[in-house]
């Protein structure tokens, strides 16, 4: 990753899905913001979560197309981010001026414990002087973390979660349910966070838009892992006689077990989006069927081996009434619905497969020139290093 | 003859609590980027949460080797970079490589170094200072509190040439990323915080908190706009701690005015030309700094004056400075953090705007808060510095010449031409205040004649004891000649009313009886009075 930059920011094939896939999805999104019932939600910027890296390809997309609009000083204070390395995060912050940046390890910073996780809070209360604990580096770095947790917290919702993560959902050697699965929980329960809009109503989301990316595998995984996966396809085939047909079709074995054993990227990619649409159920929301949910997938190659990367797209949908005013325990029709279709979908409707053979390189590339030329027009990292 | 010594300890305190505020530690990490050559310095704050705080520049960057010889041969021993490496477009050596580095250690216990050189030799670092050093030092912890030279033997005397008991004291550790690619990061060096202590976050947090500071704007990335958000408060207090810091590191550090013309009169434009000569940026969360002065539009006008160039020699040591000194007529400089005097040591701040200009030693009222100045220093008054280099040892033999000189000037030529511009801004005041006052005395006039009054002042004279009114009724108007108010003996404040008064009063004893006479003048009275 030389000078931070991520090192597949130039990789058209990524760059077929941003503007594929992300780009009408997050337009869609600001359309749906622009038709909200009052002039100061309609009026209101889009809000968006990335793991944008130092290029923010993505975020100087969004800017070049208008769907990210800068504050009147020229901030990208409606985008948020975080990054593991303290320094991408400044390198960052340089490419979108004004983009609230998070350094830190994402997973380990929403799955901190907090004691005071749901009464009311704030971020500066953790970084009051500690009465009993001495001004040490152990202290200080917990004091901090907390008050970096409340204070992501508080941005929540987003109109856009981008989830780009680059690594695998599930970690054989994640305690299960894996950290990541706990941290997405976390995320979309705090998605439920009514926006507050200066001088206007405070109200949470109808919806919101998510792209999440994963490698497929590993490989290894636990039974325990595996048997998450074998657990959301056997359900899926004892609620919906249709599927087994289906998925005979497609993978010639009508087995979840057969099927791990036999095609396990073919059962990785049947079994996995259900498990990203569990934790959406589980935390009120749902993928919206209308849009569904887009899968595309990219092969690389890296030291002779090579490994596939899935990116889902969809739209998400909080079930309506919300599960404050429903039975415990309950689910909304609508989501019900909605998950049988995404189910079958996940079912019949192979990945997109994105390679050379499907993209024009000669269009991305001007469209990643154009998006780069934005980027100098902030920060010009050759002028400033060209001494 | 034995030695007299500094005891360890006191230079390891040194390390910790050296700078009054978090931009004159940064100041220091600026100055060695001035003196790395770098032409960007950027400071990312992590706004607006604060969880870190780098600072980066593009300037030579130095080795491991270089690195280790700071860290291991003592800090604050290194030695100046000039014998090392000529600067660019002529900077002057700002300071010493040293103890600045350590300047963040202000606000955090923990941070990283990466820098890489224009070679290509780079490394990366992680600095973790020792916790509760004062009280480990304190109570000699053997840890960090280590004895290096010989005690004495008992019984045996002392030997005078014996550096006796000298301790090494350490007040930290440090470690090189093993896996550090030097071609991942680009030339220059970046100090990042790692544990950024808490009470720096919290007071920065809250200054952005509109309930606590109702003064309190976004900073605007263009600085000349966030000067005018500055110039209507009367404090940076009101604005809080993150203001602060752009507006302190704007004053320290050696970069440029928002323009040629920031001052009246063109006054900085040779030094503009100078610090735009250097081609150094400094940038705040990519807000580009530049010097937080910018006057101008002052109905009262401004007086300045230039201090050319002086050239001294003290105590066999060269000392040479200029500058200038402004005053904003009749309006108090805001924010208050400009008024004073700011002593600049090769381009540097030392300290903030001293609002005592050096110790002045006469009372100028409300004056004094008109005055604005900086003296750039380019040669000599270092030793004058204390160690924070905030602020000077005020009995140093070239300090007190610049105080003197800046003295003198100030009593002998600024003051008096404030005070001259007074007299003259009150004379034109009073003149202007006259005509209207004859005008209105004119219409009043002019309504109960019945016919134009043409008004004149009768010559200036010696004082009167009976100022008199003369009258003349011509066919088409009435021609009325006032006392001068000069000559009426009252107080000056009340002469264009008295004048007035007889006036009235004058032409009130042309009417034939008492009764229209009384009458007359009072309503001739209740008039003027009406929009005196």
């Amino acid at each position: 990753m030389a000078n931070g930059v991520f090192r597949y920011e130039d990789d058209l094939l990524k760059h077929y899905i941003r503007t594929t896939a992300w780009l009408p999805l997050c337009k869609s999104r600001l359309a749906a913001v622009r038709a909200a019932p009052t002039r100061r939600e309609r009026e209101r910027r889009l809000r968006y979560f990335t793991f944008c890296a130092v290029g923010a390809i993505d975020v100087l997309m969004l800017d070049v197309a208008n769907i990210i609009r800068r504050s009147s000083d020229g901030r990208f204070d409606t985008v948020f981010f975080f990054d593991r390395s303290p320094e991408y995060v400044i390198e960052t912050q340089k490419r979108i001026p004004g983009a609230i940046g998070f350094p830190g390890d994402f997973t380990s910073v929403v799955l901190l414990e907090d004691a005071e996780e749901n009464s009311v809070f704030d971020s500066e209360t953790p970084l009051e002087p500690a009465l009993n604990s001495a001004d040490v580096r152990e202290t200080r770095v917990n004091q901090l973390l907390l008050s970096q947790r409340r204070n992501f917290i508080q941005y929540f919702p987003f109109d856009v979660v981008n989830l780009d993560l680059e690594e695998f959902l599930l970690k054989p050697n994640d305690e299960f349910p894996g950290r990541l699965i706990r941290a997405l929980s976390k995320v979309f329960t705090w998605q439920k966070r009514p926006l507050r809009i200066s001088g206007g109503p405070s109200r949470s989301l109808d919806g919101f838009s998510l792209m999440f990316t994963t490698q497929v595998g590993p490989p290894n995984l636990t039974d325990e892992y595996l048997g998450m996966l074998r657990d959301r396809i056997g359900n899926n085939l004892a609620t919906d006689d249709q599927l087994l047909d289906i998925m005979l079709d497609r993978t010639g074995v009508n087995d979840p077990l057969l099927l791990q054993q036999t095609q396990f990227e073919m059962f990785f990619k049947l079994g996995m989006p259900k498990v990203l649409a569990s934790i959406l159920m589980g935390t009120d929301w749902y993928v919206d069927a209308e849009y569904g949910l887009q899968i595309y997938e990219i092969e690389r190659s890296t030291n002779g081996s090579s490994y596939k990367m899935l990116h889902l797209v969809m739209d998400v949908k909080r079930h309506n009434p919300p599960d404050d005013r429903r039975a415990p325990g309950t689910q909304s029709a609508e989501a019900e619905e909605a998950y049988r279709t995404l189910v079958r979908q996940v079912f019949a409707t192979p990945e997109t497969v994105v390679s050379d053979d499907t993209i024009d390189r000669a269009q991305l590339q001007a469209d990643l020139d154009r998006i780069k030329a934005r980027r100098r027009l902030y920060y010009d990292s050759e002028a400033e290093d060209g001494q | 003859m034995p030695k007299i010594k500094v005891h360890e300890k006191a230079l390891a305190h040194l390390s910790r609590g050296l700078y009054r505020s978090p931009a004159s530690a940064i100041r220091e990490l600026v100055s060695n980027a001035w003196d790395a050559n770098a032409k960007v310095v950027r400071i990312n704050t992590n706004y607006p949460n604060f969880f870190q705080l780098s600072v980066q520049d593009n300037g030579e960057g130095f080795t491991m080797a270089d690195f280790k010889a700071l860290m291991e041969g003592g800090i604050g021993n290194s030695e100046k970079r000039s014998e090392e490496l000529p600067l660019f477009n002529d900077r002057p050596v700002i300071g010493r490589l040293g103890i600045g580095l350590l300047g963040i250690a202000q606000i955090c216990g923990a941070f990283t170094v990466t820098s890489k050189t224009r070679q290509g030799e780079g490394f990366r670092a992680h600095v973790n200072l020792y916790d509760l050093l004062k009280e480990k030092l304190d109570r000699n912890d053997p840890a960090i509190v280590k004895e290096i030279v010989s005690t004495p033997v008992p019984g045996e005397g002392l030997d005078p040439d014996e550096e006796y008991g000298l301790r090494e004291v350490d007040i930290g550790e440090y470690n090189f990323d093993k896996n550090f690619d030097p071609a991942s990061v680009r030339r220059g060096t970046t100090i990042i915080t790692e544990d950024i202590h808490p009470t720096f976050v919290q007071t920065f947090k809250e200054s952005l908190n509109k309930e606590e500071f109702p003064k309190f704007k976004d900073p605007p990335p263009d600085w000349s706009k966030a000067l005018t958000i500055l110039s209507r408060v009367h404090s940076l207090q009101e604005m809080g701690d993150y203001w602060r810091l752009l507006w302190e590191l704007s004053a320290a550090c050696p970069i440029p005015y928002v323009s040629d013309r920031a001052l009246p009169r063109r006054i900085v434009a040779e030094d503009q030309k100078r610090l735009g000569g250097y081609d150094f940026k400094v940038l705040v969360d990519g807000i580009e700094l530049f010097k937080p002065v910018s006057l101008r539009g002052n109905p009262g006008g401004y007086t300045s004056r230039i201090i050319e160039p002086q050239s001294t020699t003290i105590y066999g040591k060269p000392l040479t400075f200029h500058g200038y000194l402004l005053v904003q007529e009749g309006k108090q400089l805001l924010p208050d953090e400009l008024r004073g005097i700011l002593v600049r040591i090769k381009n540097v701040g030392i300290g903030y705007y001293d609002p005592s200009m050096l110790d002045y030693r006469f009372n100028e009222g409300p004056r004094s808060k008109w005055l604005t100045g900086e003296i750039y220093v380019d040669q000599g008054l270092e030793d004058a510095l204390n160690i924070d280099r905030d602020s000077f040892n005020r009995f140093h033999p070239q300090f007190r010449f610049v105080q003197s000189y800046l003295h003198k000037i100030l009593h002998n030529e600024v003051f008096p031409e404030v005070y001259r511009n007074i007299d003259a801004r009150s004379l034109a005041k009073k003149e202007i205040k006259g005509k209207e006052h004859r005008q209105h005395l004119r219409a009043i006039l002019s309504g109960t004649s019945g016919k134009p009054v043409r008004l004149k002042q009768a010559p200036r004279n010696e004082e009167d004891d009976l100022p008199s009114v003369h009258v003349s009724e011509e066919a088409d108007a009435v021609e009325v000649t006032m006392p001068n108010p000069t000559n009426i003996k009252t107080s000056k404040a009340y002469r264009d009313l008295a004048s007035a008064l007889i006036t009235i009063h004058g032409v009130a004893l042309r009417e034939k009886t008492r009764d229209r006479q009384r009458r007359i003048f009072t309503e001739l009275l209740l008039k003027l009075l009406a929009e005196w």
